[in-house]
């Protein structure tokens, strides 16, 4: 146990906390459709899978740097949670919880068996430039590609914080958020408001492919991994709480790197998953004040 | 449903299935065996989401303990898999019931309990991987021989009597739960857990037992899986691939019946072969493209036939009539326990609740005397609902005493008070929605009746005398709001109650069945039972009360004769804006 050093800390810390940043984007449109319309989208962390494989198909194919593919990215995910809604998700909004479970785990299971038939089950990673480039500052490698991936999250999250809270559009999704019947009364449209959100969560689903696909190896499994994440960042954070799910994924990404030191790597994924069990049971509302939009 | 149709198809079933066997090449003999596998674990969930309702999604920690215990078992003690089969069972039921115990006692429901249990197979699938004592990720391999003694076998066909006896097993373990009245205190649990409590029903108890009896089938699932593929590893004893196959299995075919996973797994079984026809690169393009139209198979039925595809059995339920209560054999029903003597039957003294800043009941006091017939009046919002759920246990008393025949029953919960002889109605009624009436009614003679029959006869005796029998085999659903409010009663009734609650029963009803109501509730009286009596109607307060009671405000501001209570200058008052209902009357 002597390799652990304050410096080996250090680098967890630094590593875990720029991986954190991925993972709260990765949770943050989970946690907004639950916040909004009170439905665990199960298939979220297969959408990030299929836009992983997304970019690497416009890297393979046309030499289309993924964060340079944002924009695409961020248009092809809306477009898709409108698809998405109009096509499954509008028929249970209003259905018993069971049936929204239900019918976004057979989401799930498409997903990943679509991504397997067409691409297999190896390993699959793109090389750009960056993949591998560091810096080193006082001691600590920090990987150029999480940085970047790490810093769109943020102000990714801060600019849907500013659309819920400042924009008109926005108010009325917290508004359809706080009260369904309430925001139907006062004439906002609730259908559209839903619509419009789960193709926003759809869009940082796509975003969040984006980001990660320079360094993150990809497999049509890797959907799950990153579904139990935003679990996790969603309890943590609070549900439908935007910035309380960065700050959630920060502390996955923290508690993971940190534990990786101590303990194995597995190990570590086990006792972020131990964490979610005490939450939902001592504090199922999260650590953070519960508020769509908030 | 005649009593032999049950054990008669099950017999066909497993009958013709072992017929079968001997005549499937080794290809259809697998393919049979793979899919009689993951029958006999969707058979396992759906006793917990679709006899008790709960939504687990971490069956997978469940078969992998299973798989593990009986390998250990036999690996470093020798011990033969058909005994160690019995300790992956009790291992695995033990943990469901450990982690159930946990869970329930923090209330966690829902999607959240999906959650939890997903998260939870996270765990043991990382402890797993991290234990050098099972060879961690490495896992465990079994020598292929042929030791029937030792549950290993070269042919096939052992494996699939095997596997085909434990789906025989799981299919009775269903019938049978359908039938008990363990079954029946499940199926009250699924619909409504509220009403379920206040009808008797432990519902703690019940979800932790009924998981428990799941993941028991599911851990004897795991060891066929280890014995039959004879190798066992954290990834795939933990894997969540279990947990989805039977889900649709269970969903497809419909949960909360009895073929439900048999026939959604065969499907998707038939899917796969059907597929493997077509011109496909390999096995794995076979069954991924199977996979995914079964997945969109699984997304229609959710949107328009949730009920599975046993749903579509056409359910023969006699046409509505709705026939009059038969008053005069009122004394034919089943007769309350007399209370002794003397005056205390309910005695509340000082009862206050607040929620948050809010007193919603406020050093209320009230005494109720067997055979007495309290009518209770007050404002919306003056903490009559809430009086009922201190009474019935929903909410307990921040302050105050509430006794019942001199003992204290502040502090116990629904299903124990309802145990006591406190029966309650709900005003906004609470139907098992899915249950017939004479189910649900039966459920509320489980607190005394010693047999399911013996509950049923005194049952059909309550629905007798509260008018329902020509609805007997309804469905809580298809009921009007007429029979929703009866059948509150009912259930209430037939927990044989010494105090029985009505919240509202009277609301929305006409003249005519205001009329039945009435004498109802003064038969039930006349035997002796307290009631104690919610009503807006003061048509029926007045005419049916031996004493009124008024609450305002969280606290009671007058007490009397209906007459005298009625002339009451705080009573008007508080109720000046209802005061036409008192001058109309007059």
């Amino acid at each position: 146990m002597s390799l652990i050093t304050p410096a080996v800390i250090l680098q967890a810390l630094v590593s875990g906390l720029l991986m954190g940043s991925i993972y709260g984007l990765v949770g943050v449109g989970f946690t907004l459709i639950f916040g909004v319309m009170e439905v665990v989208n199960f298939a979220h962390g297969h959408l990030v899978m299929a836009g992983m494989f997304g970019c690497y198909v416009l890297f393979q194919q046309f030499g289309l740097d993924p964060l340079l593919a944002i924009p695409v990215a961020l248009l092809v995910g809306y477009a898709a949670g409108l698809f998405l809604y109009e096509l499954l998700i509008r028929h249970v909004v209003a259905a018993p919880q069971f049936a929204q479970v239900v019918l976004t785990l057979a989401l799930f299971i498409f997903l990943e068996n679509g991504a397997n038939f067409l691409f297999g089950g190896d390993l699959r990673g793109v090389t750009t430039g960056y993949t591998t480039a560091t810096w080193h500052v006082g001691g600590v490698a920090v990987s150029i590609a999480r940085l970047a991936g790490a810093a769109v999250a943020l102000a990714a999250v801060f600019a849907l914080r500013f659309f819920l809270r400042r924009t008109l559009f926005g108010k009325a999704i917290r508004a359809a958020a706080n009260n369904r019947d309430g925001a139907n009364l006062v004439g906002i449209d609730v259908p559209r408001v839903f619509r419009s959100t789960f193709a926003l969560s759809v869009a940082a689903a796509a975003l969040a492919a984006a980001v990660l696909t320079p360094f993150y190896l990809m497999t049509p499994f890797v959907g799950n991994e990153l579904l139990l994440k935003a679990f996790v960042v969603m309890v943590l954070g609070g549900m439908g709480n935007v910035v309380g799910a960065w700050l959630g994924g920060v502390i996955v990404g923290v508690v993971e790197a940190v534990a990786s030191v101590f303990v194995t790597a597995s190990l570590g994924n086990a006792i972020v998953f131990a964490l979610l069990i005490v939450i939902l049971l001592v504090r199922p509302t999260g650590l953070f004040r519960a508020e769509a939009g908030g | 449903m005649h009593r032999w149709a049950r054990p008669i198809s099950l017999a066909s079933f497993l009958l013709a299935a072992a017929a079968l066997g001997p005549a499937l090449g080794e290809h259809l003999l697998t393919v049979a065996i793979t899919t009689l596998f993951m029958i006999f674990l969707a058979i396992a969930w759906n006793l917990v989401l679709g006899y008790g309702g709960q939504f687990s999604l971490g069956h997978s920690v469940f078969v992998g303990v299973g798989a593990y215990t009986s390998t250990v078992l036999y690996t470093k003690a020798g011990l033969t898999p058909w005994v160690g089969m019995l300790g992956a069972g009790l291992l695995a039921a033990a943990v469901a019931v450990a982690l159930s115990l946990v869970t329930f006692r923090y209330e966690v429901r829902g999607v959240y309990f999906a959650l939890l249990t997903l998260a939870s197979a996270e765990v043991f699938r990382g402890l797993a991987n991290n234990w050098e004592f099972i060879n961690g990720p490495v896992g465990i391999l079994l020598t292929m021989k042929a030791a029937p003694r030792e549950l290993l076998f070269l042919a096939r066909l052992p494996y699939y009597y095997v596997i085909l006896g434990l789906v025989g097993l799981g299919l009775a373990v269903t019938a049978g739960l359908e039938r008990s009245r363990f079954g029946y205190a499940v199926m009250a649990l699924r619909e409504d857990e509220l009403a379920a409590e206040a009808t008797g029903v432990n519902t703690y108890r019940s979800k932790v037992a009924i998981m428990g009896l799941s993941a028991f089938l599911a851990g004897l699932g795991g060891t066929f899986y280890a014995q039959f593929y004879l190798y066992i590893s954290p990834e795939i004893g933990f894997a969540f691939e279990h947990q989805l196959n039977m889900l649709m299995g269970t969903m497809i075919g419909g949960a909360g019946s009895l073929w439900g996973p048999v026939v959604g797994t065969t499907i998707f079984s038939a899917l796969s072969e059907l597929m493997r026809n077509l011109p496909f690169q390999s096995t794995r393009a076979v069954v991924t493209a199977s996979k995914m139209v079964y997945a969109a198979l699984l997304m229609l039925i959710i949107i328009f036939l949730p009920g599975g595809i046993m749903s579509l059995r056409l359910r023969r339920a006699p046409a509505p009539a709705l026939e009059r209560p038969a008053r005069a054999r009122a004394a034919a029903g089943p007769a309350a326990p007399r209370a002794p003597a003397g005056d205390g039957l309910l005695e509340m003294a000082g009862a206050t609740k607040r929620f948050g800043g809010l007193t919603a009941v406020e050093d209320v006091g009230l005494t109720v005397r067997p055979g007495e017939v309290v009518g209770m009046i007050g404002p919306n919002g003056a903490g009559k609902s809430t009086l009922f759920n201190l009474i019935s246990g929903i909410y307990r008393p921040d302050a105050g005493s509430i006794r019942l025949l001199g003992r204290e029953i502040a502090g116990l919960a629904p299903h124990e008070i309802c145990g006591r002889g406190v029966g309650r109605t709900f005003q906004i009624t609470k139907p098992f929605l899915n249950l017939d009436v004479l189910s649900s009614v039966t459920i509320g003679t489980l607190t005394h009746a010693r047999s399911l029959r013996g509950g049923e006869a005194e049952a059909r005796a309550v629905l007798e005398r509260t008018g329902l029998s020509g609805r007997a085999r309804a469905l809580g659903k298809s009921l009007t709001v007429a029979e929703r409010r009866r059948l509150e009663v009912a259930r209430a009734l037939a927990t044989r109650p010494r105090l029985l609650l009505l919240d509202e029963v009277a609301a929305g009803l006409n003249p005519a069945e205001l009329g039945e109501i009435i004498a109802l509730v003064r038969g039930i009286a006349g035997e002796g039972v307290g009631v104690l009596f919610v009503e807006h109607l003061m048509q029926a307060v007045m005419g049916v009360s031996d004493r009124v009671v008024v609450i305002s405000s969280g606290r009671k501001i007058a007490e009397g004769p209906p007459a005298a209570v009625a002339q009451d200058p705080a009573v008007v008052e508080a109720y000046l804006g209802e005061a036409y209902v008192l001058t109309a009357r007059g």
